[in-house]
């Protein structure tokens, strides 16, 4: 042993792959090219190889090395086509047996179903004319023949059995499906064998079949390595050529499981049977190998509350390992969506790290454009002139990363113009500016291509970087949709866009893209089935839940139950007994295991543990494993929201003092209203001057409701300001003439385009016609009032007033009045509320008190424009001023009145006819109010009603 | 006697359900080694499906190792078996069961209901591949969205959608009615609903059949209006005329008079002052001191009399059909828009093959009920004998449907059954719980021969004075209810009608009483406070929080560990408030107290920081115009990520829109200023990463659990959008994340009674005993058959609110109170699984007097009656405050606890090598030439796969299905190969050799790279080696060669020749 290299000489074990190179090199020497080698997956090879490089000190020929396939492959003369042909094929034949039509895209599923189902029949050499029998050709089946079981005879029985009763409808619809099963087989293999081709299933039987008759002979030097389940066609090829003396056969098992005596261990199912096997029996050890008993493993049982967890938690223990040879160990994943996540989380001490599993091609981002853009096709409209998509297709399109990157510029400009403008149309004119191929391409008419349309796009798309991870998604895609287009033409299928989006999506789904890269370096990073072979000394492996590891098999079938049983097709069983193999193997020779798993359902998924972590629990007490549970635990510190207080410092100051500039700022009703709400949301508002995000709104808020309703009220009576007053009819003729089209104006205006190229969709269609109503309720109120004068609307600088709060310091306050008129002798001070504004309000002095849970805010603002204008213009005797608010809660109720309410505690209701008496109190409190603002050192805190915050746009700073 | 083998198992609070459950699995599971393949057992949740596979596994290996328990002991009997025998009985199935595991039969309800679906599929004629939405949201919002782009040319829709706005507007609501027409779409959800879907849209048929219903609607309400309106303004005349008016009546504003001005406002029932005034004929109408009592003494005769009468006879005879004719109207445009939305759905269904869970129930009634049990079980593959539900109360009338069939097939071939369930702790109606199966519906259901009740009547639960406390408690609670109810309902003839409802109280709480175990070490506490309203400025519910403290404290000075501890209640929005007040007092922690609490509530993603800062990347990133966004970003990562002490002020100032990006370059990290265009080209999950990597935000130890949780959200979400999209996700999703805190943690539990349920502690503390009996003005919509009396009959079911005085008048009058008597005991039910949580102590604090419509009141009703009842400080206490030392099980704790000090996050893209793409090398062409098929690389192909020349038509083939070529392209390769052979005869002749052939050959080399040749010809000691080449000539290739030559060297062979096969074009070089 002395060739062995210092490799090998730290570790415990040589590999299994190790151990069979060294054992063949031994045997053959340099003529081990000559013999074939068969492993259950070609990737094997690679690491054997590289054992036998450690084992040889001149260059060799390697060994042919291939999977079992790809033997059967090359002794047969039959190709295997790929899947869609496949189907393609299968629906043909199905049609002419079948009593009723589908077409392709809704057979598709079935198809592929039924191709495995025959594949499950060859590959297990099950007679297919009794198999497919039905119930009266099976009484004649069984009258006539012996070659079934008692147990067997059993099964089908008790199945047949249901059709002895009355007919029900699944049974019916069963029954005619069934009844031209064993045509479609006959034909399906007839077609096919005609052209050459044959599934994978027929090739197996085929050779096997050959072999047995006598008619054919495999003359290849062969070696079997690593089998656990082997179908029946296999089990026939790989004994015959035992039995020949051409082959040798080397298993990959452990006593603890596939002993004679471990008979309730699935792991070691497979093997009991072959060990009783009279040729293949002969090829096991005597004594099986017995490391997970008697040698120490580490196993760590680690439970996570939910998934990234897991990966986190790895890359911390990497960062904590010894990964001098980082081939060495293996992370496995049971639940591949979480590749990137791990490799995020890989230390960057690791260097290298190779990735070998099959990335799920419907989760690459070309896939999801295509996607995007056979919607979009899907919902274009074509007019005789125009054509016009749907602007979510549009938008999502646009935002598509892919797409984005072409013209950055311009696909923002359009997705915020469509954005704000609430289109819900986009007519092809609008996408055209931009003169990039892709854009014209996407955004045409493909109507009667669809197929030159996707490839076009993948073209356009591809990836300038020859080292881009994606490069295999368009590849892939443009193979798969080539092949579409093809048996498209071939066979003039009539195949719609909706059912060509399902099909594609059908075709897709199941599409893995193998991901590898050099594959003998670095740290292993692997889905469950490629571990298969191989051994390293400490693996990772993650997401071991239920559902995931053993991953859910599929139970579908056009066989039943337990007609499969008795034919020997593999069932549920076999599945779970793959993955219990696919397990243990990997504790064989590792010297630490360490499983994560989520203990946290969601999604459906149950959280609950694998099974074979139960197993281990309760079992391997009397083995040298040493299992240990740990938990992630989080340390859940609440979170506190952040206390944020900004003191006026002299740069505040500065800024605050602006207000006392007549020529600089103002302070608004709203600004006061802030400021009592939340004396820091005033200070990020005015003082960091940091402004509401205006985000491109998808709907119409209320706050563009509210503008548009104030300004179609505006100009509905701008050409009577001044004037005579309005009497009743005059407002009438307001109703009925100009309020539409004004409304849709501004509503125009207000999405920043002209009236006549704006187009009412959507929600805006029930905004306009809300706007409308309550618009007409309030002009029939002013109509219950008339005659009405109307004096000033939405006059600005009109009332700026300077209040001094301390003898050097003056204030300057401006309003903003929406509409000030003369009813009678009472001038009215009105302000339109679309929202949900209260009347009442308790007391001048709860106007400021912001603890007040009554603080009426609209009241205020209306009073203090009142303040402003009994300031500044002053009334005459007879006059009253009177503040209103148009309040959309309140104005299609019968009995509506704009009065302010004033209502103290359990006190009366008092209609606010007149807000002089008031005055004098209101300029007490505001007064107080604008000294605490301007003269005090109260810094600008928060509040302590977390009511307000709940709606206020800095919340997300003081994380409230 | 016959054996009864369908066993209904009532089990209230505490009474060993899950006990009873697994013996009996266990009693049935162990009659022999198979047996478990054909059991059955069905729970409501994943979490209860695990526990109850873990509780039988658990109990197996006790047994098996000889340890045989109580449980072990009843089953040794009843199955008639020694310990030794249960001992290894136990271990063979164990064994069985671990490692079969996929046949160990415990299973939520949706999953088997799934996988019979699944097996019926083809027969259903459904997609087989179908995707069942456990959560219909997002297709329901996607529906709504596509309704509302039909606006433009359905008028219907635009006029139900405008009253629809109306109504919300005069609510002082959004007048924005799409959130409202998801919550209601969320309805159509419901078996309530599904149970009547097809009649009421095969009613349907078209949109305007339902304004035509509306119409005649109309017609009555308007007719009854008018003619009220009528009388109302003759009488007023009437009055007018005689020169009175309504204040020289008697009572003057609220004289039976004054019933005329009500009629004209639509207020029509006469109240009992008008029945005076037509009884005593007019006597009381003046008061007897009326100056003018001749007067209306005179208009009373001339025709006021009558017309009361006639009022009142319009309104006894009309008013009830009126009032439902009202309540349907006012409902009406949700039927319409309902109609169309449902349309919609269906085609979006089929369209995208998706159903809703619900369907699936739905679509096994037709399978199930249909078909012979047996050939379910056949197309299932899996097959059993035995049923065993868990939580009966929470089953569904459908779910009901679907095990009706299998379960009585069970018990026709003599095999036995059970459920378990308790009508009292029946919380889940609104998610289609229906208890009246278990009350009574089940019993008419299965095989009468079969059938019986058991009821488990022992607390092993709770000590002595809580079972005592409760069982008075709700002794007598159902029939206060009850009563109440009878009181309010008022009309006796309608009470009658409803008295097997009414019954449902006493119906369902007949056996709460529960027997006591035999000997307990403690006896228990109780303490139920009544707080005034408002005292002192201070409000009841403050009083109540300030109580909580102070327990909190004398509880921890008992010794009881906070990890027993709940505090329940009943809206997440409680559990907020009080999270939010303990936690101020966490803060100070000087005092020798703790209030850690863990909840749902306090633990919520989008309380952190760092999530927060992590949003407002992602918004800024998207808009740069979000300063709010940009500033959060500067404050967090200066103040918190890197301590910086600089005045918030100036941070804050910064980033408004006055200062360009660049201005502020040094606050935020170089790399994500020169990324952020890049940036939003990844993932959101791959952003994450990279924002924690250039923010270092693993740093923020304290956050790492919200961070992992948050992330675990952005892998969830997946590619279903952008950021944009998430944002909007999020938004409405939020308060559905929290960190999940494992359940050994030391801390108070806050949870909402629903999620007690279940549950148990030795302290239950409820500080807000507050929620109401009925729904208040929240009420649900009730699918009620509308085609009564003299109304319309062309719709049958319409969708009325369940609220609202006017309902009670109408025709739907019974409904409403069927609904009334409903919520009753729904909020009774919450009462009892509150209550009956406590293992030794239950606290509980409530408003004083709250009134017969509050569970506080009739609580307080009940309790005043009792011995222990102090009146005078309005307190129940009972029992002694002292408890029992035992330790809660520890199971958990032997696992260790790791945590991540560090968050790993770091970029993997130099890490990995990539295999380059392989058929199609595009790139460095131009586009045009992208367009082409690489001819030149499958012709490379195919000779280097090719043998011998007869292998040529095997290997087109395999390049065919490989490459999904045409048959245009075949041919172009095949002519090309063809061409290539016909050029050069060398070259073909390789293709005719006798030497061994080898193609692709590695060669296993110890010194340097492994090689692979494209083609070697081998003759013993000479050789032959062929690189075939699609590029151009480069000097590389002849170097290569000669590397290749040189190791054949010195394998030993003597004489190798080298050759390169360009093909395009075509040249063959020796290398020498
Ligand atoms: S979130 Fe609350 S505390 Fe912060 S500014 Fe807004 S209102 Fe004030």
């Amino acid at each position: 042993m002395s060739s062995l290299s210092s490799h090998q000489n730290n570790s415990v074990h040589k590999s299994f792959l190790q151990e069979l190179a060294a054992d063949l090199y031994g045997q053959y020497g340099n003529d081990l090219s000559h013999q074939k080698i068969v492993f259950p997956n070609k990737r094997a090879g690679l690491f054997f190889n590289q054992a036998l490089k450690e084992l040889v000190s001149q260059p060799i020929w390697g060994p042919e090395i291939m999977s079992f396939e790809e033997l059967v492959k090359s002794h047969s003369t039959l190709s295997v086509p790929d899947k869609i042909t496949l189907i393609f094929k299968m629906h043909e034949v199905f049609q002419k047996h079948s009593p009723f039509q589908e077409n392709f895209e809704q057979f598709f599923f079935w198809g592929d179903l039924l191709i495995k189902d025959f594949n499950d029949v060859d590959q297990y050499m099950a007679d297919a004319r009794p198999l497919f029998a039905n119930l009266a050709e099976w009484k004649a089946i069984t009258s006539t023949t012996d070659f079934l079981s008692e147990e067997q005879i059993a099964l089908i029985e008790q199945f047949w059995s249901n059709f002895e009763q009355r007919p029900t409808e699944a049974k019916e619809k069963f029954r005619k499906t069934w009844d031209i099963l064993f045509k479609v087989y006959v034909d399906f293999k007839k077609e096919l064998m005609a052209q050459k081709l044959g599934y994978t299933g027929m090739l197996y039987r085929q050779l096997a079949e050959d072999i047995i008759s006598g008619k054919y002979t495999i003359s290849d030097k062969l070696i079997f390595a690593g089998f656990n389940a082997l179908t029946k066609a296999e089990e026939y090829i790989m004994s015959n050529a035992v039995s020949n003396g051409n082959a040798q056969v080397f298993w990959d098992l452990d006593a603890y499981y596939a002993g004679d005596k471990q008979l309730h261990q699935e792991a070691g199912n497979f093997f009991r049977d072959y060990r009783k096997h009279t040729i293949l029996g002969n090829t096991f050890p005597k004594d099986l190998p017995a490391s997970i008993k008697h040698e120490t493993k580490e196993v760590n049982l680690i439970e996570v509350s939910g998934n990234l967890g897991q990966t986190k938690l790895l890359g911390e223990q990497l960062q904590q390992a010894d990964l001098s040879n980082p081939e060495k160990t293996a992370v496995i994943l049971g639940d591949e969506s979480l590749l990137f996540s791990v490799l995020h989380a890989i230390p960057e001490k690791v260097d290298k790290v190779n990735v070998t599993m099959g990335y799920p091609l419907k989760y690459s981002s070309i896939y999801s454009l295509l996607i995007s853009c056979l919607y979009l096709q899907k919902n274009k409209r074509l007019s005789k002139k125009s054509l016009d998509f749907n602007h979510r297709d549009v938008l999502k399109i646009l935002k598509h990363p892919l797409v984005l990157s072409f013209d950055r510029d311009f696909t923002k400009a359009k997705i915020h113009e469509i954005e704000s403008t609430n289109k819900v149309r986009i007519g092809l004119k609008e996408l055209n500016e931009n003169r990039h191929e892709l854009f014209r391409l996407i955004f045409s008419d493909a109507s009667d291509n669809y197929f030159s349309y996707l490839k076009e796009l993948i073209l356009i798309c591809y990836p300038e970087d020859d080292e881009s991870i994606e490069l295999g998604f368009f590849n892939d895609l443009h193979a798969h949709v080539a092949r579409l287009e093809q048996i498209v033409n071939d066979f003039k299928l009539s195949l719609g866009l909706d059912a060509l989006i399902r099909l594609l999506n059908r075709i897709i789904q199941s599409i893995r893209v193998p991901f590898s890269g050099e594959p003998l370096q670095g740290l292993q990073l692997m889905g469950v089935l490629e571990s298969r072979n191989l051994d390293f000394e400490e693996v990772h492996l993650l997401s071991m839940n239920e559902d995931n590891f053993p991953a859910k098999g599929n139970t579908q079938s056009f066989i039943p139950y337990n007609i499969r049983k008795a034919y020997g097709l593999p069932t549920m069983d076999q599945h779970d007994a793959i993955y219990a193999y696919l397990f243990y193997r990997l504790l064989h020779r590792c010297k630490k295991l360490n499983i994560y798993y989520n203990a946290e359902g969601s999604n459906g998924k149950g959280g609950e543990p694998s099974r074979f972590i139960k197993q281990l629990i309760y079992e391997s007490g009397n083995t040298a494993i040493q299992l240990k549970h740990k938990t992630l635990s989080a340390s859940g510190k609440v979170q506190m929201p952040l206390e944020i207080s900004i003191p006026k410092n002299k740069d505040v100051k500065n800024i605050l003092m602006e207000y006392t500039v007549p020529s600089a700022r103002k302070l608004s009703a709203s600004a006061i209203k802030i400021y009592l709400d939340c004396r820091l949301k005033f200070y990020y508002r005015y003082i960091a001057g940091l402004k509401e995000p205006d985000e491109v709104q998808e709907k119409l808020d209320a706050a563009a409701f509210g503008n548009i309703l104030h300004n179609s009220l505006e100009d509905l009576y701008t050409p009577f300001v001044g004037e005579e007053a309005l009497d009743k009819a005059a407002i009438e003729g307001l109703k009925k003439k100009e309020l539409k089209a004004i409304v849709e104006q501004r509503f125009a205006e207000e999405y920043g385009s002209n009236a006549e190229d704006f187009v009412f969709e959507g929600r805006n269609i029930i905004a306009r016609d809300m706007l409308l109503k309550m618009i007409t309720r309030m002009l029939d109120y002013d109509i219950s009032l008339a005659p009405i004068q109307i004096l000033e609307l939405e006059e600005k600088d009109e009332y700026i007033i300077g209040q001094a709060v301390k003898p050097d310091l003056e204030v300057f306050m401006d309003a903003k009045i929406d509409r000030l008129d003369k009813v009678g002798n009472t001038i009215r001070v009105i302000d339109y509320k679309s929202g949900g504004d209260d009347l009442k309000f308790p007391d001048i002095p709860s106007l400021f008190d912001r603890d007040h849970n009554k603080r009426n805010g609209a009241a205020m603002q209306t009073l203090f424009y009142s303040y402003l204008y009994f300031k500044k213009k002053g009334v005459l005797n007879s006059e009253a001023i009177q503040p209103g608010l148009y309040a959309g809660k309140y104005i299609f109720k019968d009995d509506f009145s704009e009065k302010l309410i004033l209502k103290e505690d359990k006190g009366r209701e008092m209609p606010v006819s007149d807000a002089i008496p008031f005055m004098e109190r209101f300029e007490e409190e505001l007064n107080i109010l604008l000294e605490e603002m301007f003269a005090s050192d109260q810094p600008f805190d928060q509040t302590d009603d977390l009511d307000k915050c709940k709606w206020c746009p800095y919340s997300t700073i003081c994380n409230r | 006697m016959q054996e009864k083998l369908f066993t209904v198992y009532k089990s209230s609070a505490g009474s060993g359900k899950t006990y009873t459950l697994a013996k009996s699995y266990l009693i049935l599971a162990l009659q022999f080694p198979e047996k478990y393949r054909r059991i059955l057992a069905v729970t409501f949740t994943n979490k209860a499906t695990q526990e109850m596979k873990d509780r039988i596994v658990e109990t197996l290996a006790e047994f098996s190792e000889g340890d045989i328990t109580d449980m072990g002991k009843d089953i040794m009997t009843a199955l008639a078996i020694t310990a030794n025998e249960l001992a290894s009985r136990s271990a063979e199935l164990l064994a069985k069961i671990l490692h079969n595991y996929s046949r160990f039969a415990i299973q939520t309800i949706d999953t088997f209901f799934q996988s019979v679906m699944k097996s019926f599929s083809r027969e259903l004629g459904l997609h087989g591949d179908g995707e069942l939405l456990l959560d219909s949201s997002e297709a329901r919002e996607q529906v709504i969205d596509l309704l509302l782009e039909d606006l433009n040319s359905n008028q219907h829709l635009r006029d139900w959608l405008l009253e629809f706005s109306t109504d919300k507007l005069e609510n002082a609501k959004s007048w924005d009615v799409r959130k409202d027409i998801l919550e209601f779409s969320k309805q159509l959800t419901n078996e309530d609903f599904l149970s009547i879907e097809n009649e009421l849209l095969g009613s349907i048929k078209e949109s305007k059949n339902i304004i035509a219903y509306k119409n005649k609607l109309f017609t009555i309400t308007n007719s009854f209006e008018s003619e009220m309106v009528k009388i109302g303004e003759e009488a007023l005349k009437l009055i007018q005329q005689h020169g009175l008016s309504i204040a020289d009546f008697s009572y003057g504003k609220s004289s039976a008079a004054n019933y005329f001005n009500n009629i004209t406002e639509s207020k029509y029932e006469p109240g009992k002052r008008v029945y005076e005034a037509i009884e005593t004929e007019g006597q009381k109408l003046a008061t007897k001191t009326s100056k003018r009592k001749e007067e209306i003494a005179a208009v009373a005769e001339a025709g006021l009399l009558s017309y009361f009468q006639e009022a009142v006879s319009l309104y006894e005879g009309d008013y009830k059909k009126y009032a439902t004719a009202k309540a349907i109207l006012s409902n009406i445009y949700s039927l319409g828009i309902l109609w169309l939305y449902q349309k919609r759905l269906v085609e979006y269904k089929k369209e995208e093959g998706i159903l809703f869970i619900n369907d699936a129930t739905l679509f096994l009634n037709r399978i199930i009920v249909e078909e012979e049990t047996p050939f379910v079980y056949e197309k299932m593959g899996a097959f059993y004998d035995h049923f065993l539900i868990d939580e009966f109360q929470d089953t569904s009338a459908f779910q009901w449907n679907n095990f009706k069939p299998l379960i009585n097939n069970s018990l026709d071939q003599g095999y036995t059954n059970l459920v378990v369930g308790d009508v009292k702790q029946s919380i889940y109606r609104w998610r289609g719980g229906d208890w009246r199966l278990l009350l009574n519906g089940i019993k008419n259901d299965v095989r009468a021969h079969a059938f019986q009740e058991q009821s488990l009547d022992r607390n092993f639960r709770s000590k002595p004075d809580v079972i005592d406390f409760n069982n008075q408690l709700f002794e007598k609670l159902p029939a206060l209810l009850q009563q109440h109810i009878t009181t309010e309902i008022g009309d006796e003839n309608l009470a009658l009608d409803l008295h097997d409802k009414i019954n449902s109280f006493t119906e369902a709480y007949k056996e709460v009483f529960q027997q006591k175990r035999d000997a307990y070490d403690a006896e228990g506490y109780i303490n139920i406070k009544f707080f005034d309203k408002e005292v002192d400025d201070q409000s009841w519910k403050e009083r109540a929080l300030a109580k909580l403290l102070k327990d909190l404290q004398s509880l921890q000075d008992k010794g009881i560990q906070l990890s027993d501890i709940a505090i329940l209640v009943r809206k997440a929005a409680h559990g907020k408030e009080i999270n939010d007040f303990l936690l101020q007092y966490q803060q100070h922690n000087d005092s020798k107290y703790s209030y850690e609490v863990i909840s749902n509530e306090s633990l919520y993603l989008s309380a952190s920081l760092l999530v927060n800062f992590i949003l407002n990347c992602f918004r800024y990133l998207y808009s740069p115009n979000n300063r709010v966004a940009l500033a959060q970003v500067v404050y967090y990562y200066q103040k918190i990520v890197c301590g910086n002490h600089a005045e918030e002020h100036e941070l804050l100032h910064a980033c408004n829109d006055k200062h360009d990006i660049s201005q502020i370059q040094e606050l935020l990290p170089k790399s994500f200023l020169e990324n952020r265009e890049d940036l939003l080209n990844s993932n959101l999950l791959d952003l994450s990463e990279r924002l924690i990597q250039y923010f270092q935000l693993g740093s923020q130890s304290d956050e790492i659990p919200y961070l992992q949780a948050f992330q675990d959200v952005l892998l969830e979400f997946g590619n279903k959008g952008d950021i944009q999209d998430f944002l909007e996700w999020w938004e409405t999703n939020q308060t559905k994340y929290a960190v999940k805190i494992p359940e050994s943690t030391e801390a108070i539990r806050l949870l909402t009674v629903h999620k007690s349920k279940g549950l148990q502690f030795k302290v239950v503390l409820i500080p807000f005993l507050d929620w109401p009996l009925n729904h208040g003005s929240k009420g649900p919509i009730l699918w009620l058959p509308s085609a009564v009396e003299e109304l319309p009959k062309d719709i049958p079911y319409m969708p009325i609110k369940h609220s609202g005085r006017a309902l009670k008048q109408s025709y739907f009058a019974e409904e409403f109170w069927e609904e009334e008597i409903k919520s009753y005991l729904d909020n009774l039910n919450l009462l009892y699984v509150a209550f009956t949580r406590a293992e030794d102590a239950l606290i509980v604090t409530g408003q004083k007097k709250a009134g017969s419509k509050q569970i506080a009141g009739v609580v307080e009703n009940v309790l005043a009656e009792t011995e222990f009842w102090d009146d005078k400080n309005s307190i129940y206490e009972k029992g002694s405050f002292e408890f029992s030392k035992g330790k809660r099980s520890d199971e958990h704790l032997k696992s260790e606890a790791i945590y991540l000090r560090n968050y790993p996050s770091f970029n993997w893209n130099q890490k990995l090598e990539i295999r380059k793409g392989k058929a199609l090398k595009l790139s460095e062409e131009k586009l045009e030439t992208k367009r082409k098929i690489n001819v030149g690389l499958l012709v490379h192909e195919v000779f280097s796969r090719m043998k011998h020349i007869t292998d040529k038509e095997k290997v087109l083939q395999e390049l065919w299905s490989e490459n999904a070529l045409s048959q245009q392209e075949l041919d172009q390769v095949n002519e090309l190969v063809l061409n290539n052979l016909d050029k050069n005869e060398a070259f073909s002749k390789w293709f005719n050799t006798s030497w061994e052939v080898r193609t692709e050959v590695p060669i296993v080399n110890p010194k340097g790279k492994d090689i692979r040749i494209d083609r070697v010809h081998i003759n013993g000691n000479q050789v032959e080696i062929i690189d075939f080449k699609t590029g151009a000539k480069k000097a590389a290739d002849i170097k290569q060669v000669k590397t290749y030559q040189s190791v054949l060297r010195t394998m030993g062979f003597e004489k190798v020749n080298g050759y390169l096969a360009y093909l395009d074009p075509f040249e063959i070089v020796e290398v020498k």
